[in-house]
């Protein structure tokens, strides 16, 4: 009898141990995760911080840095990878919470450093401002929306803030475009929209997002009609490179045989296909 | 409510784990002698059967084959009212000497088909086999290694399913496959709460002492093992004695089946709740009751949490497609950072591979070579999606004590 007891004991200590084994890996690992999204963190703090002594220094914008849309990457990617572990590893410790803080912090930070930059260089940057709650029904949609439409166009820049946290930046960033605590909130252009936008009503607000992007399969159509020419069977893709494009006219770069020779294409608006102009 | 899922988990692995160490026990009780000539004890089997023309022939059949001296065995076929062709297809065996044929009105339940045979019988040994299973020819004969201790008042064998020949016969294969595994670590601890129809067999003694089969909620088999319980009666668990039987094939059948077992052993223990954490009833009373019924409900509380735990992410992902289309990057180089897991996916994975581990047992024991089949998966499916229905059913029924009808 005695005996028994020593084993429902000892049972009960093996279970245990496997489930503190157990908890012990996952927040390790989750531990891990933090760390990684501090350091990450940490690395977009240094970086915004010389663009705005580059600034102070030059007393004008650095307009250079402009084409360097690494650093709103770098906050996508920060932002993806708070959600995930918010989302599927349930985490929401007071770290995380400082964490996500932080973060937005940097992402007004951000924001305001290419509004000063836009303004400066007379360059039109497209962002949008979005603000969401957890209670809110088409924010989870409205997240999948705004994921998918920074995979399509990488030169645009998304700011979410979640209004749950209790953050006065936050705060002070709804006062300031005063409107109604109606989640999701989406400013583009100084224009508020409280009502979720599908990824084409979105798309049609950045026309110029759009284009470019045609502009840039075109380009890759160009190349593609230049490779399959009689002449330039023999190239292949390394060796083409586009030039520039005047009017309807896409002039190409190619070296073949060691000596580089111009290609003009005129692309057919209607037909939507090249023509060879002349070589 | 996370925790609750938590303890449940808990609870869980806390039964797989003490059944694990049950397991590999020495049982110092009871042990097999195994001698090179063994005494014969003389037997009588009770084969009842209702409307099973089928498979009663091949029933007889196995029995006729069982390598045991002819004089000691006596097969008695109980048919208990068929309105099929049982009586003449059992008819081809009423002129054989080891056979005695009998026919009765049906009364409702198993059990008085049993208790009719009971009187009749006059040797040492009760055996029962019910008429949808059949028996190794060695299986008796192993049987007497345990009996060879007077004390051992009953023996059960190891149950296969025969022959699985749909989803739902090989996702039960799988699980009467850890049943062996269960049975045994049952065995070990004394704990064996159930002497099943499918040759179970008993000392007349028992019967003799302790009384006929009673109705028992339809589950007379587990009524009359706890009665032995609570008398210190002991079960002994053959495992070389393989017997096959035939699970229902299709969902039905099988969750009226499972509901009756299942109100059955919740009645039933409730019958015999005195017996209950009482120390002279070991770990019987002290875990393996108290944890069967725990179970049942706790599963019949958590299945909609598990559920929703399961579908939101699967609701989750549906959404986004709805949305925005399926459009997947396909990448090569993963970010690990994207690889998680959480505690509950990681205890629930360990279960899983437990309860394979536990299997691959089963099947060592009764020496089938092929471990890591289909059906496995298929039990998985069966008791994520199927079981709770019936769990949830029988409580109910339990707790509002409804009359199941047999069959």
């Amino acid at each position: 009898m005695k005996n028994d007891y020593k084993k429902y004991t000892m049972v009960f200590l093996i279970t245990l141990g496997i489930f503190i084994l157990v908890f012990v890996l996952v927040s390790m690992v989750n531990d891990r995760k933090l760390e990684s999204i501090d350091d990450l963190q940490r690395k977009i703090t240094a970086d915004l911080i010389a663009t705005e002594t580059q600034f102070d220094l030059l007393k004008t914008a650095p307009c250079g840095t402009l084409d360097d849309t690494l650093l709103s990457r770098e906050l996508g990617e920060l932002g993806e990878k708070l959600d995930f572990v918010q989302d599927s590893q349930g985490i929401n410790s007071t770290e995380f919470q400082q964490l996500k803080k932080y973060y937005s912090l940097l992402q007004v930070k951000d924001y305001l450093l290419m509004e000063e930059l836009s303004n400066k260089c007379d360059v039109e940057i497209d962002s949008i401002l979005y603000f969401y709650s957890g209670d809110c029904i088409n924010c989870q949609k409205q997240g999948y929306v705004l994921t998918e439409l920074k995979k399509r166009y990488l030169d645009i820049r998304i700011y979410s803030f979640d209004t749950d946290l209790d953050f006065s930046v936050i705060g002070t960033f709804v006062s300031l475009y005063d409107f109604e605590e109606i989640y999701p909130t989406l400013i583009i252009n100084e224009k508020v929209h409280q009502e979720f936008q599908t990824l084409k009503k979105l798309e049609k607000m950045f026309p110029n997002l759009i284009e470019e992007r045609e502009e840039i399969k075109r380009i890759e159509q160009g190349t593609a009609f230049v490779l399959f020419l009689e002449k330039y069977k023999d190239v292949d893709d390394n060796d083409i490179e586009f030039i520039e494009a005047i009017d309807s006219v896409y002039e190409y770069q190619v070296v073949a045989d060691g000596s580089a020779e111009l290609v003009f294409l005129r692309y057919d608006q209607k037909e939507e296909v090249f023509v060879l102009e002349k070589e | 409510m996370e925790y609750f899922l938590y303890i449940f988990l808990f609870i869980s692995l806390y039964f797989q784990v003490f059944l694990l160490v049950s397991y590999f026990e020495k049982n110092d009780e009871i042990k097999p002698v195994v001698s090179l000539d063994p005494e014969y004890l003389s037997i009588t089997i009770i084969v009842p059967c209702f409307n099973e023309e089928k498979t009663v022939g091949k029933t007889i059949e196995s029995l006729l084959g069982l390598q045991y001296p002819d004089e000691k065995l006596i097969i008695m076929i109980i048919d208990d009212g068929s309105t099929d062709n049982t009586w003449s297809e059992i008819q081809k065996y009423k002129d054989r000497p080891r056979i005695k044929l009998f026919q009765k009105e049906n009364e409702g339940s198993k059990f008085a088909a049993l208790n009719f045979a009971l009187p009749l019988v006059e040797t040492e040994l009760v055996g029962v086999l019910d008429a949808d299973s059949w028996v190794e020819p060695d299986a008796l004969e192993h049987y007497m290694e345990f009996f060879a201790d007077p004390e051992v008042m009953a023996t059960i064998p190891s149950m296969v399913i025969a022959r699985p020949d749909s989803f739902l016969r090989r996702a039960q294969k799988a699980e009467y496959d850890i049943g062996l595994f269960a049975r045994r670590a049952f065995h070990r601890i004394n704990a064996i709460y159930i002497t099943p129809g499918p040759f179970s067999v008993f000392r007349k003694y028992v019967f003799d002492t302790l009384g006929p089969y009673q109705e028992a909620h339809h589950t007379e088999d587990a009524e009359i093992a706890l009665r032995m319980q609570k008398h210190h009666y002991k079960i002994a668990y053959s495992e070389k004695s393989v017997v096959y039987t035939v699970g229902p094939k299709t969902l039905r059948p099988l969750i009226k089946q499972r509901v009756r077992w299942i109100y059955g052993f919740l009645r039933n223990v409730y019958d015999y709740r005195d017996i209950l954490f009482k120390k002279e009833y070991r770990s019987l009373a002290m875990v393996v009751l108290p944890l069967g019924i725990f179970r049942v409900f706790i599963t019949v509380i958590l299945f909609p949490l598990a559920m929703w735990l399961l579908i939101l992410p699967l609701y989750k992902w549906i959404s986004k497609i709805w949305t925005v289309g399926y459009n997947p990057v396909w990448s090569w180089s993963i970010d690990w950072f994207f690889v998680g897991i959480t505690q509950i996916q990681l205890i629930a994975i360990l279960g899983i591979l437990v309860s394979i581990m536990t299997l691959w047992m089963g099947r060592e024991l009764v020496g089938d070579k092929r471990k890591f089949t289909i059906d496995i998966f298929y039990m998985f499916f069966m008791y994520t999606f199927i079981a709770p229905i019936w769990l949830i059913k029988s409580s109910i029924n339990a707790l509002l004590s409804r009359k199941q009808s047999w069959r």
